[in-house]
C-alpha cells in the first residue's frame, strides 16, 4: 500500500477513534448536562413555585393585617352592613380571596366569597380553627389547613380596638388551592402546576384541546423526584414539594411540570451538530491526511523516482530537500549517494572503457564465452578480422561464428570445467587462397562463480614467416660458411677445367691458321678433324663442359657472396640512380638479350621525389634489383604464360624512415607454397640447370644481413608478384 | 503501541477534566442593610461591625456564647493580685497576626496603649468606648515576652468581662503603624478570618485564616453584601445568592418560615429598648409626668406591632443580665392613675412633647403612633420627628429633644455594660440618648460601688437597688428586649447570633 494511503488510514483511524471517543463522551456529557440543566431548571422552578407558594401565604398575612386594621372594619364591629360595604370597597384587593369577619363569639358577621366554593363556615369555626383557640391573642396567624379534604390558605388576623387594644373579632381570609389558584401560580412561574391533596382532590393548570381541565396521572409520584413524563404529547420534567400545615402534617403536594420540549430539541440539535462536527473532523482529517500524506509521500515519491532513474542509469538527478526532517536528511543522503554512484559509475565506465580500450587495442582477437560457448565479449580486432560487429556477435554461439571451433567446443568445455588453459598453436587456416596461421588460446575464467572462458586468437602468419625466414637465414649463414671454405678449393680446379676446355675448343677451331698448320704438319686434314669432331659431337660435349664449368663457377661466386665480408663500404646512394642503372644493365644483359626481348617489357618508374640518400653498397643493391628484374622477366616470358602487355613497375617511396623499393610485375604470380620458399637457397622453379636457386636467397641475404633491411614478397597465382625491399635511411 | 498511548492519554485527560470540574470553594454570603463604619475594634460600637471584628480579632479572654463563661483566648491563664487591682496574664505562644508578625506582650500593650494614652500618636480617630469600658485601667506593661500586667486604679469586678469587648481586641502593631488612619478599613488581627477587601457600599470579604491557632475554619470565605433595599436582599436570598439574611420583616417571616430550605433562628439579645426622657424638659423634669407616661404604656401594642418577636421590658436590665427583674410591673396600664399624676403636677390640661425617632425604624414608628393614642387620652400631645441618623445624633447631643426612641446592647454580659453607658454623659454628648440628662450623682456613685464590689451577691443587690431606684424615678420608659433574628439557608448548617449580636464564623459549618 502507498504510504499516503497508509498515513490517511492511520489518520482516519486515530482521528476517528479519538473523536468517536470524544464525541461519545461529549454526547454523554451533553445528554447528562441537558438532563442536569432540565433537572436544575425544574428544580429552580420548583423552588420558585415554593417561594411563590409561601409568598402567597405571606401576602395573605399582609392582606389580613391591612384589612383587619381598616378603621371601617375595626370601628364597625357592631355594624355588619358597614363592614360588608368596606369589604366591597376592597374587592380589587381581595380577588380570589374569600373574606369573613367573625365576631369574638365566632359568629360570621360579614363575608365576601370571591372564590367558590368556600370551605370556612360557622361549623368549622365552631370546631375551632387552630388559631382561634387562644382567644385573646393579638397574634396574627397564617397557615395552610385541610378543610374537608380541600387545602386552603387561611389567614386569621385579630381585629383590635386601637383604644383598648382588645380583640373584638377576627378577619379570616381563605384561598382554596383550586385550579384557579394553580393558574395564578402558573402565571408567575410560567410552568404547569398540579396540586394534589392527600384526599385525592386535584387542581391542575393543564387544559385539554377543548379547554377543559386535564388531570394527569401524576398524583402518585414521590415528592421531589425527577421524573420525565409525557402529558398530552409534550415532554415534562416533574418536581414537587409537600404542602404541610402549621403542625407539619402532610396535606398534599404541589407538582411542578416543566415543559422540556425545548431542551430535548436543543439537545437533539446539539447532538446533531456534534455528529456534524464529527463528520467535519473526519472530512478535515481526510483532507489533511491527504495533504500531509502528500507532503510526506511527495519527497518519498521524488526519492523513489530518483531511485528509479538511478536504476535506469541516470545519475543526474537533482533532488532538493524540501524539509529539515528525516525525509530531508534522507533526500540529502540520497542525493549524495546518487552523486557518489555517479562518480563511481563514471570511474567504472572509465575503467570499462579503459579495459575495453586495452582489449580492443590488443592485436589479438579476444572473445569471451560463457560455459555454453556463447559470445560475451568481442573486441575490435575480432570485428576487424571477422567482419562481424560486436552487436551481431554477442550471444551467438562461438562455433557458428568460427566454424573451425566447432571441433574444439568439447575442448573448450573441458578447459572451462578443468580450469586449465589450452593452447593451440599455428592453426592453419585458409582464407580465400591465403594461408594464415593462428594461435588460439583458451583461458578459462578462474574467478569463482563465473563460468566461461576467454579465447585469444592471434594471427601469427607473419611471425611464422619470419621464423621461416630466420631459418632460411640460418641456412644461408651455414651455406655461407661452407661456401667460403669450398669456393677457392673448387675455383682452382674449376679454373683448370675451364681453361683446358677453352683451350681445347680454341685449338679445335678452324678459325685459327695455327691449328690448320699444326694439323697439316701432322698430316691431317683439318677439315677431316672437323668432320670427325662433328660426327662425334665432340664440340657439343666440350660446350657442355664449358657451360657446366661456368655454372659451377657462378655458384661458387654466389656462394662467396654469402660469406663475403668485403671491404665494400656503405655509401649514401641515390636509389633512383641505382634503379635506373640496374634497368639499363638489365637491358644490356646478354643473357636477357639472348633469350628474352627486354624491350618488349614496359618498365614503369614510380619514384617518389626527393628521397634522401640511402646508405648502401651500390653494386650489391644493383645485384639484388637486377636479380628481381631477371626473375620478373623470366616469369613474364615463361613459356606457358602469354602475357599480353608485360610490364614491370618500379616504385620508390618513403615510409617513415624506410625507403621502400617495390618491384612488381604482372606475371603469373606464385602460389603460397612457392612464395614461402623462394628465399630459400637452392630453391628454384626454373628447370634444372637453368637457375642456381641462389639468386633470391643472396638478395635476401644482402638486404637483411648486410643492409639491415627487410624483404618480402606479396604474390598470388595469376596476380603477379611484388617484391618489397625496405632499407633504412640511416645506417644502423 | 503508539495508538494505545495516545488513546490512554486522551482517556486520562477526559477523566481529569471530569474530576476537576467541581466547585471546591465553600463560601458563605451574608446580606444586610447595615454597613459598618469601621472595622477597627477600638472604634467599632454597633453590631454591624462586631460581626466582622469579632472574627478578625481575638481578645485576651473570650466568652462562651451559651453560658457566658470566661474562657482563655490569647491569654492562656491569668490571676489577679493586690486586691483585684493587678491582673497578670500569661499569653499564648506561637500565635501570628494575619500579616505574619508575631503576637506577643508588646502587641497587647500596643493595642491598649493606643487607646489609653491621651496623646498616643496612633490615635488616628476616636475610640469612643475605651474609657467607658476601662475607666480604672491605670497602667499596662509587659513582663517578658509573653506576660502582661494590667494595673487598675481601683478594683473592678467585671474586669475580665470587659476584656472580651471588641475594643480590647489585640491588633497587629505593625499593621497599625503601616496603615495608620486606614487601619479601620484594613484590619489585621489574629482571628479565624482574615480581612480581604472592603468595597464601600457593596461588600466586605473575609477569608479563612488557615493558620488560626485554634484550627482551620470550615468555610473558606465569608462575604457580606450591603444593600439598603431589603426587598433586594430578600430576593437575593430567595435566589440563594446569599445564605444569611441579617435583617428581617415580620410579615415576610410568615412566608420565609414556610420554606423548607430556610431556617429562622431567633435568640434573645442583651439589648434594652427604651424611650429616653430628656429631664431638662420642663415637663419631664417632673417625676409625676414621667410616671404618668409609664402608666400610659400599653404593652399590648408590642404584641400587635411586633407580634411575638420581642419581649416586653418593665425595668432596666434585659433578660440574661443579672439584675433583670420584671416580676413586678411598677407602672401597670392605668389612664386613671396617669391622669391623677398629671393633675397633681397641674398638667391635666395637657402639653406637648417632641419625640425623635430614626427614620428607618418602621415598627417602632407604628408602635409610637399607637402609643400616642394612649398619650392623647391623657392630653399629652406627641410630636413625632423622623430623622436621619446624623441629624438624630446631632439633636440628641445638643439636647434638642424631649423623648427619643433608643436602645443599647451590652458589650459584655454584665449589668455594668448596660447601666454604665446608659448613664454616660459623654455617650449622650456623642449622640446616644440615655438616662444621663438628670441628676445622676447618686446613681453614678452606686454604679462605681457595684463595679468595685467583688462579692457577687452584694453586687447583685447593688444592681437591684439601682434598678429599683431608676424605675422608681421613672427615668425612662422601658419598652422591649430584642431578639436576634437570623434568616439563613439550611445548607450552611446551624447559625445564630449570640447574646451580644456576634456570629461565630469559626464554628460555622462544624457539627
Amino acid at each position: 500500500m502507498k504510504i499516503r494511503i497508509k498515513l490517511l488510514l492511520y489518520f482516519i483511524l486515530i482521528a476517528g477513534v479519538s473523536s468517536f471517543i470524544a464525541i461519545y463522551f461529549a454526547i454523554n456529557s451533553i445528554s447528562s448536562r441537558y438532563k442536569d440543566t432540565a433537572v436544575e431548571k425544574t428544580r429552580i422552578i420548583r423552588r420558585e413555585a415554593e417561594n411563590t407558594f409561601s409568598e402567597y401565604l405571606g401576602e395573605l398575612s399582609r392582606k389580613g393585617l391591612f384589612i383587619s386594621e381598616l378603621g371601617e372594619i375595626m370601628n364597625n364591629m357592631k355594624d355588619p352592613d358597614e363592614i360588608s360595604a368596606a369589604l366591597e370597597l376592597k374587592m380589587f384587593f381581595l380577588s380570589t380571596i374569600n373574606v369573613k369577619v367573625v365576631d369574638s363569639s365566632g359568629k360570621i358577621i360579614a363575608f365576601k366569597n370571591n372564590s367558590l366554593p368556600s370551605f370556612i363556615d360557622e361549623k368549622i369555626l365552631a370546631n375551632g380553627l387552630f388559631f382561634l383557640k387562644e382567644n385573646n391573642s393579638l397574634i396574627r396567624r397564617t397557615g395552610i389547613v385541610d378543610l374537608d379534604g380541600s387545602i386552603c390558605f387561611v389567614s386569621v388576623s385579630p381585629i383590635v380596638d386601637h383604644d383598648t387594644f382588645e380583640r373584638t373579632g377576627d378577619l379570616i381570609l381563605e384561598i382554596p388551592l383550586n385550579s384557579e389558584f394553580a393558574d395564578q401560580m402558573r402565571n408567575k412561574i410560567k410552568s404547569e402546576i398540579v396540586i394534589v391533596s392527600n384526599s385525592g382532590k386535584i387542581a391542575t393548570t393543564f387544559l385539554d384541546p377543548n379547554g377543559e381541565r386535564h388531570f394527569p396521572e401524576i398524583s402518585n409520584l414521590d415528592p421531589g423526584s425527577d421524573i420525565s413524563l409525557k402529558i398530552m404529547g409534550d415532554n415534562y420534567l416533574i418536581d414537587s414539594f409537600v404542602i404541610e400545615d402549621h403542625n407539619g402534617k402532610d396535606l398534599g403536594k404541589v407538582i411542578v411540570c416543566e415543559n422540556i420540549n425545548d431542551i430535548i430539541q436543543a439537545r437533539k440539535l446539539d447532538i446533531r451538530s456534534l455528529v456534524f462536527v464529527f463528520f467535519i473532523v473526519i472530512v478535515s482529517v481526510i483532507f489533511f491526511g491527504i495533504v500531509i500524506g502528500n507532503r510526506i509521500s511527495k519527497p518519498i515519491l521524488i526519492l523513489s523516482r530518483g531511485a528509479e532513474s538511478i536504476s535506469k542509469g541516470d545519475f543526474d538527478i537533482k533532488i532538493k530537500a524540501s524539509s529539515r526532517d528525516e525525509i530531508g536528511d534522507l533526500t540529502n543522503i540520497f542525493t549524495n549517494m546518487a552523486d557518489s554512484l555517479k562518480t563511481q559509475k563514471k570511474d567504472m565506465e572509465h575503467m570499462q572503457l579503459y579495459l575495453k580500450n586495452i582489449i580492443d587495442s590488443m592485436p589479438s582477437i579476444m572473445i569471451g564465452v560463457d560455459s555454453n560457448g556463447k559470445v560475451t565479449q568481442w573486441n575490435v580486432e575480432a570485428e576487424k578480422k571477422t567482419g562481424i560487429t560486436q552487436d551481431n556477435a554477442l550471444g551467438k554461439q562461438v562455433g557458428k561464428i568460427f566454424p573451425q571451433f566447432e571441433k574444439q567446443l568439447e575442448g573448450f568445455r573441458k578447459s572451462i570445467n578443468e580450469k586449465k588453459p589450452q593452447k593451440m598453436e599455428k592453426i592453419l587456416e585458409k582464407v580465400n587462397e591465403d594461408i594464415l596461421y593462428k594461435d588460439i588460446m583458451i583461458y578459462p575464467l578462474i574467478s569463482n562463480g563465473v563460468e566461461g572462458a576467454v579465447i585469444r586468437m592471434d594471427d601469427v602468419t607473419t611471425r611464422v614467416r619470419i621464423e621461416d625466414m630466420m631459418i632460411q637465414t640460418e641456412k644461408m649463414m651455414s651455406v655461407g660458411g661452407l661456401a667460403a671454405g669450398m669456393a677457392h678449393e673448387i675455383n682452382n680446379p674449376l679454373g683448370g677445367i675451364m681453361l683446358g676446355v677453352q683451350n681445347i675448343m680454341r685449338r679445335l677451331s678452324d678459325d685459327l691458321p695455327s691449328n690448320i698448320e699444326k694439323a697439316n704438319e701432322c698430316g691431317v686434314d683439318f677439315n677431316k678433324i672437323t668432320e670427325y669432331l662433328e660426327k662425334q659431337k665432340i664440340m657439343y660435349f666440350l660446350d657442355v663442359i664449358l657451360r657446366s664449368g661456368e655454372r659451377a663457377s657462378d655458384i661458387v661466386t654466389n656462394m662467396l657472396n654469402f660469406s663475403r665480408r668485403s671491404g665494400d663500404q656503405m655509401i649514401a646512394c641515390d636509389i633512383d640512380d641505382v634503379l635506373d642503372k640496374t634497368v639499363e644493365l638489365a637491358a644490356n644483359d646478354y643473357d636477357l638479350k639472348k633469350k628474352y626481348d627486354f624491350r618488349h617489357i614496359e618498365i614503369i618508374r614510380e619514384y617518389a621525389p626527393n628521397l634522401p640518400l640511402v646508405p648502401c653498397v651500390k653494386n650489391e643493391i644493383q645485384q639484388v634489383i637486377l636479380n628481381l628484374l631477371k626473375n620478373s622477366v623470366y616469369a613474364i616470358f615463361e613459356e606457358d604464360n602469354k602475357i599480353k602487355e608485360p610490364k614491370i613497375i618500379l616504385r620508390l617511396k618513403r615510409v617513415e624512415n624506410l625507403a621502400w623499393i617495390e618491384v612488381e610485375d604482372n606475371g603469373p604470380g606464385m602460389d603460397a607454397e612457392t612464395s614461402k620458399r623462394i628465399f630459400e637457397p637452392f630453391f628454384t622453379t626454373k628447370d634444372i640447370g637453368v637457375g642456381t636457386g641462389l639468386g633470391l636467397s643472396v638478395s635476401y641475404f644482402i638486404v637483411t644481413n648486410i643492409h639491415k633491411g627487410s624483404m618480402y614478397v606479396e604474390s598470388a597465382p595469376g596476380k603477379g608478384s611484388k617484391f618489397i625491399i625496405k632499407l633504412p635511411f640511416e645506417e644502423k | 503501541m503508539n495508538k494505545k498511548i495516545v488513546l490512554s492519554i486522551l482517556f486520562l485527560l477526559l477523566l481529569a477534566g471530569l474530576i476537576f470540574s467541581g466547585d471546591i470553594k465553600n463560601i458563605v454570603r451574608t446580606g444586610t442593610r447595615a454597613e459598618p463604619e469601621t472595622l477597627d475594634p477600638a472604634s467599632v460600637w454597633d453590631d454591624s461591625g462586631v460581626i466582622f471584628t469579632g472574627n478578625i480579632f481575638n481578645t485576651l479572654v473570650s466568652l462562651n456564647a451559651e453560658t457566658m463563661e470566661i474562657l482563655p483566648s490569647l491569654a492562656v491563664s491569668w490571676k489577679s493580685e493586690n486586691n483585684g487591682k493587678t491582673w497578670i496574664f500569661k499569653l499564648r505562644k506561637g500565635v501570628k497576626f494575619h500579616d505574619g508578625t508575631p503576637f506577643n506582650a508588646d502587641a497587647v500593650v500596643f493595642s491598649f496603649r493606643r487607646q489609653m494614652d491621651k496623646n498616643s500618636k496612633f490615635k488616628y480617630y476616636d475610640f469612643p468606648l475605651f474609657f467607658e469600658i476601662f475607666p480604672f485601667l491605670k497602667e499596662i506593661k509587659k513582663s517578658g515576652q509573653y506576660t502582661v500586667i494590667f494595673t487598675l486604679s481601683e478594683p473592678f469586678y467585671p474586669f475580665l468581662s470587659t476584656l472580651t469587648v471588641d475594643c480590647a481586641s489585640i491588633v497587629s502593631p505593625e499593621a497599625v503603624k503601616k496603615y495608620k488612619k486606614d487601619f479601620y478599613r484594613k484590619p489585621v488581627g489574629t482571628g479565624p478570618f482574615k480581612f480581604v477587601s472592603w468595597i464601600k457600599g457593596k461588600k466586605i470579604t473575609l477569608e479563612a485564616n488557615r493558620e488560626y491557632w485554634k484550627g482551620e475554619p470550615e468555610i473558606d470565605r465569608y462575604i457580606t453584601v450591603f444593600d439598603m433595599n431589603y426587598d433586594k436582599l430578600l430576593s437575593m436570598f430567595m435566589d440563594q445568592k446569599i445564605d444569611i439574611l441579617l435583617n428581617h420583616s415580620i410579615s415576610k417571616l410568615v412566608s420565609l418560615k414556610k420554606l423548607k430550605w430556610v431556617s429562622v433562628s431567633s435568640s434573645p439579645s442583651l439589648t434594652t429598648n427604651f424611650l429616653a426622657f430628656n429631664l431638662k424638659n420642663k415637663y419631664l423634669k417632673k417625676i409625676g409626668v414621667r410616671r404618668a407616661i409609664n402608666h400610659l404604656w400599653n404593652k399590648k401594642i408590642l404584641k400587635l406591632v411586633y407580634q411575638n418577636i420581642v419581649d416586653p421590658l418593665c425595668a432596666l436590665f434585659p433578660k440574661g443580665i443579672s439584675g433583670y427583674n420584671c416580676n413586678i410591673d411598677k407602672y401597670p396600664l392605668s389612664l386613671k392613675q396617669a391622669k391623677s399624676l398629671l393633675k397633681k403636677e397641674g398638667l391635666e390640661k395637657g402639653f406637648r412633647l417632641k419625640l425623635l425617632i430614626l427614620n428607618d425604624l418602621q415598627l417602632e414608628l407604628q408602635m409610637i403612633k399607637l402609643f400616642s393614642r394612649s398619650l392623647n387620652k391623657a392630653n399629652i400631645d406627641l410630636k413625632i420627628e423622623r430623622l436621619t441618623p446624623e441629624k438624630y445624633s446631632k439633636k440628641i447631643s445638643k439636647g434638642d429633644y424631649d423623648l427619643a426612641i433608643a436602645g443599647w446592647i451590652a458589650d459584655y454580659p454584665d449589668p455594668d455594660s448596660i447601666i454604665n453607658p446608659l448613664f454616660s454623659k459623654s455617650l449622650r454628648k456623642g449622640g446616644m440618648p440615655n438616662l444621663s440628662t438628670g441628676e445622676t450623682k447618686k446613681i453614678n456613685k452606686l454604679i462605681s460601688e457595684a463595679r468595685r464590689e467583688r462579692n457577687k451577691i452584694a453586687r447583685q443587690e447593688l444592681y437591684v437597688k439601682l434598678n429599683n431606684l431608676i424605675v422608681d424615678q421613672a427615668l425612662f420608659l422601658p419598652l422591649f428586649q430584642n431578639s436576634n433574628i437570623v434568616v439563613y439557608n439550611n445548607r450552611i448548617g446551624k447559625i445564630r447570633k449570640n447574646l451580644l449580636g456576634k456570629i461565630d464564623l469559626f464554628n460555622l459549618g462544624k457539627n
